[in-house]
């Protein structure tokens, strides 16, 4: 079981630790645009398949929106 | 918030420079808004040219149709004050000429209208220059709704907005709820400034 902050919310899944991409995809996040951190940090498109995400990560997903 | 005379207000801002990544609806009133209140410096970028479709929401005029939008808007704000420089670009931001550009402000103004846009220089500024704060204006499309407004704040990271809407054919950005951000991300700017410093 692993216990993660999203977007300040608690969140639990079933297993150890999971990569950036799969979480994209457990959670739906549909948008085309998004910005991801893990701890604070950035983490890149190309990097969302290498990223793993583990037991107390604060992880943030942010929407980007057209408008202007 | 302190309590500060518009006196002491102006003298504290008069020593900063802030960058404007895009001069249309955002950057424009943003813009417009720190140089009321005395800002030291604006660098305003913008590689577009002022068309009437713009006129809904932008702080440009009619008889400014056809000018570059950076130009034209240290036009304006050079017709509302003598106390704030704006340097003025007429180019398109990417990874590189950002650092560059906005190394010497304090504070980056995201003020694009693409999304794609958006997370460029939101990846960018965390990555190259993560003790800069970005001010980011994201969900302003449409009208009504003002309870929707707030800004979050996730580290060095502002997003000034609604969080919600984006703009399409039916959801067109329109001066008012534009304003409010663009104001909202002035005002994130002034607190900033006048708090941390």
């Amino acid at each position: 079981m692993m216990h993660i902050t999203l977007n300040n919310k608690e969140e639990k899944f079933d297993c150890n630790s999971m990569t950036v991409s799969r979480l994209l995809e457990e959670k739906k996040f549909t948008f085309p645009y998004f910005v991801v951190k893990v701890n604070g940090k950035v983490v890149k498109k190309e990097e969302y398949g290498s990223t793993s995400i583990g037991e107390g990560d604060d992880v943030k997903v942010i929407h980007m929106m057209a408008g202007g | 918030m302190k309590r500060m005379t518009f006196e002491q207000i102006k003298e504290k801002l008069q020593r900063f420079t802030v960058g404007i990544a895009g001069c249309g609806g955002l950057g424009s009133n943003c813009a417009v808004s720190l140089a009321r209140v005395g800002i030291g410096k604006l660098i305003i970028t913008d590689f577009d040219v002022v068309e009437e479709s713009n006129l809904n929401r932008q702080y440009f005029f009619r008889d400014q149709i056809g000018k570059k939008k950076a130009f034209a808007l240290k036009e304006n704000i050079e017709k509302i004050t003598s106390h704030t420089v704006a340097e003025a670009y007429d180019l398109k931001l990417n990874e590189e000429n950002l650092p560059e550009l906005f190394g010497e402000c304090h504070i980056v103004v995201e003020a694009f209208d693409l999304a794609v846009m958006k997370k460029m220089i939101a990846e960018t500024v965390l990555e190259k220059m993560p003790d800069k704060p970005l001010v980011m204006g994201v969900g302003l499309a449409g009208y009504g709704n003002s309870n929707a407004f707030g800004v979050k704040k996730t580290g060095n990271l502002y997003i000034c907005g609604d969080g919600e809407t984006e703009t399409s054919e039916d959801l067109p950005p329109l001066g008012p709820r534009v304003g409010i951000v663009s104001n909202m991300q002035a005002n994130q700017v002034m607190e900033i400034l006048l708090n941390g410093y």
